[in-house]
């Protein structure tokens, strides 16, 4: 029959154009290389796998997270100042301070940003936190949290771990981000966005490098120390970019209200 | 009906016949840029112009019919497409899958096309002359120009016929 012949041309017609422009967008240049940019992921199953990730690490989290208002007011205000700026990533961002004397920040599937006290206690002001928490946003921005684990253990694992409710193999999954860290262009893509959030908030750019330098000063035989060390390569040049562009910034810094001492006070009361 | 019904040619044809040829595939291109948000809407403006005229005349009811149908395929992709927005934009609230955008230029690439061969259709309705899409003609003319094409109610104006057996 032709009609059937003509619906097969049809329908071969349909394909080739539908497989030509997927083509096309696959291998555009623009889609290759930066593994980091946020154009690159948002497969459907990735999102759906880092949304259950991050309600499982979300219940661990809440569980330990310091709830003192001298705390929270703090993060909150510092978050407040630097939402307009902060792009846009799939889920919303939420920081949770937790008592450790670990010196590190890290940003886990979903947006969940997590500063040890440790790392609070060696900072002097407000605006250096919002450098380090302007750091993790951009990295939950880019999603390089579920890109490392994505790399580490495999999307379908990844799925499989997120499709199951263990509070063990979530708590490992945390330990595994937290000891790993991101690649060398990961964490420079995340300083040069938090740089720019933090020009745009005003806020000068350059206390990410007061911040690193503070945790540089640190006694580097202090395990804690190497721990952010090692997870964060390559300080001494992102102080010098951070110099650079604070140098180079024309904006008015605004400081942050936010009682930075009723924090610290608090903090050398919590063991 | 065992035979084709020969198609009429462009001068045994009626202005307003051709006319109303034309307007159906005139009628996708109004109903086109409003159904963009909804899909279906041209489809049904489509369906409504085709079951209004589809008694005038076997050359306009081909006309409509084809108009009609071979706006299947794209209404179903643009419907396709509307429904992942809403779905993961608006239900969900989660980031577009992957695969949207470049799906995106595949229905704006067909839409194009649809619009290209219909308008070549339009001219040639308005000339009193036929164009077979691909699938869709071959059926409209099966319809209405086949063996096995459907009577268009005439009877309905000559209500009075004689006894049976005469």
């Amino acid at each position: 029959m032709r009609i059937f012949r003509e619906l097969l041309l049809l329908l071969a017609f349909f394909a080739l154009v539908a497989s030509g422009v997927y083509c096309i967008w696959r291998f555009w240049p623009s889609h290759k290389g930066n593994p980091s940019s946020p154009s690159h992921d948002d497969s459907t199953i990735l999102v759906s796998a880092e949304g259950k990730l991050r309600e499982l690490m979300r219940k661990e989290l809440v569980v330990d997270a310091v709830r003192d208002p001298a705390v929270t007011d703090v993060v909150k205000r510092i978050q407040e100042r630097l939402a307009p700026a902060t792009g846009k990533a799939p889920y919303p961002i939420e920081v949770y301070v937790i008592d450790s004397p670990t010196i590190n920040a890290v940003c886990m599937p979903g947006g969940l940003i997590v500063v040890y006290s440790g790392l609070l206690r060696r900072l002097e002001a407000p605006e250096e936190l919002a450098a380090i928490i302007a750091h993790e946003s951009a990295h939950a921005v880019h999603r390089d949290s579920m890109h490392a684990l994505e790399r580490e253990i495999g999307i379908a694992a990844l799925f499989t771990l997120a499709g199951g409710r263990s509070d063990a193999l979530t708590t490992r999954l945390m330990r595994r981000l937290i000891g790993s860290g991101f690649s060398r262009q990961q964490e420079s893509d995340a300083d040069a966005d938090a740089e720019r959030v933090l020009g745009a908030s005003d806020i000068d750019p350059g206390m990410m490098a007061e911040a690193l330098r503070r945790i540089r000063q640190s006694d580097d035989s202090d395990p804690a120390v190497l721990q952010y060390l090692n997870t964060h390569p390559d300080i001494e040049g992102r102080i010098k970019t951070s110099e650079a562009l604070s140098a180079a910034w024309k904006g008015k810094a605004r400081p942050i209200e936010a009682d930075w001492k009723k924090l610290r006070a608090e903090f050398r009361l919590i063991k | 009906m065992t035979e084709r019904i020969a198609l009429p040619q462009p001068h045994e044809l009626s202005r307003r016949e051709k006319e109303d040829a034309m307007a159906a595939y005139l009628m996708n291109f109004a109903a086109w840029g409003a159904g963009l948000p909804l899909p279906s809407l041209n489809l049904i403006a489509s369906a409504v112009y085709y079951f209004i005229n589809r008694r005038k005349s076997r050359f306009v009811a081909f006309h409509c019919f084809q108009a009609f149908t071979s706006q299947l395929p794209t209404t179903l992709i643009n419907m396709f497409g509307v429904g992942m927005f809403v779905d993961f934009a608006i239900i969900l609230q989660k980031p577009l899958p992957k695969i949207f955008w470049p799906y995106v230029a595949f229905a704006v690439i067909m839409n194009l096309l649809y619009v290209a061969f219909s308008i070549y259709a339009c001219v040639l309705a308005a000339k009193g002359r036929v164009h077979y899409f691909l699938v869709f003609g071959r059926w409209a003319y099966a319809k209405y120009y086949g063996p096995n094409a459907v009577p268009l109610d005439g009877q309905a104006d000559r209500p009075n016929l004689p006894p049976s057996g005469y």
